[in-house]
């Protein structure tokens, strides 16, 4: 049966490498924040955030908050129940990875995030775009979203979200919105690569932590897939909605209160949209970025290389429990018991214990390579 | 099988086939990698409310497939966009609520003490302590989480929660005597 070639702008050619590529790479994109299962070769099944992944040789997927759900036929360490905070699966163990209940856009997704839960992003809501705005780089486009958005980056807890999952699945219609010229059909065509960069890679692991070098049995392409989604030349498509560079704009400048939603206009505010986003809130949850997850484009690099991470490797009990220091620092009243525990285990390792104390019960990651480590936690007992 | 399969596997069309684990799957071909050996199927119909799930299978895992019908390439790469920020922020939010609901559960708990502390949590502000359940940040609940142990707190948020341990007590032995 043929190769059917997918839709070309311009040409027929057939379907090259990289355009299959992009297609794997952008269901990737679509899927990064889901929950999702992971089943591996041994028929284990674990649940958990998709953080990341990359399926070339000696690639994996990162999960975060991984639960084992399903029991498979290896003999691991790591029991039915048990969670984890990072769980890693090489590309070589990995049988599927199930995202349920989600549609795949076939034209691009807006995400927001409102203070639910993220399962509400798997329901299909359609609307068209808004505006775009085009690139100065490389002719990429920018496409505007609602306004919450922008600030949902930045605030995604406890906003109340009122516009729905922005979300089109086969050209269903769509609201209009606004001062809205609908979708511009010339949208240029996701510029992600899955070049491997060794160098950046390097660099990466250097300075942040070293629970990848730890943990993954090569560092260089652990790392090089880290940063090999997306390389640090290549522009990917933003989406921003006129109404939140109205309000963005006003704050930093007052007298662009006169916003005409015009290409000429969006052109000037090209430049002050990355500074929309907060690099404080989301490098929080970029501090395990630089280790093990992907390079999300310009903007990701940018924030990973301002992490700080201090980490900690700590061989304990023949495994490899690297400490770094969560990004998602949630503040709580009461000190955690899963800290103690994890506290007391490492203490014993650890030059300082206090430090471990801090180390919130996400502190570990585990490695799944058939012998799956576990550093359990939150289990009730039976 | 992989070079078979890779021929066979046409982006778009719809199949039905069974993993070396048993899987049964029955969806669309969205995209196939062939570096990786990746391949992308939207399951579930396009009826409305119809669960559908995305799978990223390996296809060297494929045991067997069927041909059901063939169907347009569901996804144009050229007109695709990804909102970096929103899925950043769906990831942070997604990573609270799993703190969140991992604070839940207890550890070094029995499944007693756990299922307490969840009917507690249906109409009270509770977290753990260690082992210990700590209503409405002042009334602590020790174990064996009877009525008696419950200190702290004032006398009216006291009495309040051991009226409501004493009654999730009861429905709790209820339902399990019920189950047995």
């Amino acid at each position: 049966m043929p190769m059917p070639s997918r839709k070309e702008s311009v040409n027929e050619e057939i379907p090259t490498a990289s355009s299959l590529g992009d297609a794997l790479l952008y269901t990737t994109m679509c899927i990064v924040g889901l929950p999702v299962e992971v089943q591996v070769k041994d028929g284990s099944l674990y649940c958990g955030i998709l953080h990341t992944a990359c399926f070339e040789k000696d690639h994996g997927v990162v999960l975060k908050k991984a639960t084992k759900v399903g029991k498979g036929k290896c003999l691991t360490n790591l029991a039915l129940g048990d969670c984890v905070d990072t769980l890693i699966v090489l590309s070589s163990d990995l049988v599927q990875v199930v995202v349920k209940g989600f549609i795949l856009p076939a034209e691009g997704v807006v995400d927001r995030v409102s203070g639910k839960s993220a399962e509400s992003v798997n329901h299909v809501e359609s609307h068209s775009c808004s505006r775009e705005i085009e690139s100065e780089e490389k002719g990429s486009t920018f496409h505007n979203s609602d306004a919450s958005r922008q600030d949902t980056g930045c605030q995604a807890d406890g906003d109340k979200e009122e516009n729905p999952i922005f979300e089109v699945a086969h050209g269903a219609p769509s609201s209009p919105i606004p001062n809205s010229n609908g979708r511009n059909s010339d949208l240029s065509s996701l510029p992600v690569r899955l070049a491997t960069q060794e160098s950046e890679a390097s660099k990466a692991s250097i300075s942040s932590d070293t629970r990848t070098s730890v943990c993954s049995s090569d560092t260089t392409t652990t790392n090089s897939c880290a940063n090999g989604l997306v390389p640090s030349n290549t522009t990917i498509p933003k989406k921003i909605k006129a109404g939140s560079i109205i309000t963005k704009e006003s704050k930093l400048n007052p007298g662009a209160k006169d916003f005409t939603p015009s290409t000429a206009n969006f052109r000037q505010a090209l430049a002050p949209v990355p500074r929309l986003i907060s690099p404080s809130q989301m490098s929080n949850s970029l501090s395990m970025v630089p280790a093990v997850g992907a390079q999300l484009g310009n903007e990701m690099n940018s924030l990973a290389s301002r992490l700080t991470v201090p980490s900690k490797v700590v061989p304990y009990n023949n495994l490899i429990v690297a400490q770094p220091g969560n990004g998602t620092n949630y503040s709580r009243p009461v000190p955690n018991s899963r800290n103690t525990i994890h506290a007391t285990r490492a203490a014993s390792a650890s030059p300082s214990s206090s430090e471990y104390n801090e180390v919130s019960r996400c502190g570990s990651i585990e490695l799944y390579n058939g012998t799956a480590y576990a550093a359990a936690y939150g289990t009730p007992l039976s | 099988m992989e070079g078979s399969v890779g021929e066979e596997l046409a982006v778009g069309c719809v199949l039905s086939l069974r993993t070396t684990l048993n899987d049964e799957i029955e969806g669309q071909i969205v995209a196939y990698d062939r570096p990786s050996n990746i391949l992308v199927i939207q399951e579930g119909s396009s009826k409305a409310g119809a669960r559908r799930n995305v799978r990223l299978l390996k296809a060297n895992y494929i045991k067997d497939f069927t041909f059901l019908k063939k169907a347009e390439d569901p996804l144009d790469v050229d007109k695709c966009f990804i909102d970096l920020a929103g899925l950043q922020a769906r990831e942070d939010a997604a990573l609270r609520q799993a703190e969140i609901e991992a604070e839940r559960i207890g550890v070094g708990v029995t499944s007693e003490a756990q299922s307490i502390f969840d009917a507690l949590s249906k109409t009270l502000p509770v977290h753990w302590d260690k082992t210990v359940i700590v209503v409405m940040n002042e009334v602590r609940v020790s174990s064996p989480y009877l009525p008696e142990n419950v200190t702290g707190g004032t006398p009216a948020a006291n009495d309040r929660v051991k009226k409501v341990l004493e009654l999730e007590r009861k429905r709790l032995q209820a339902r399990n005597s019920s189950q047995v």
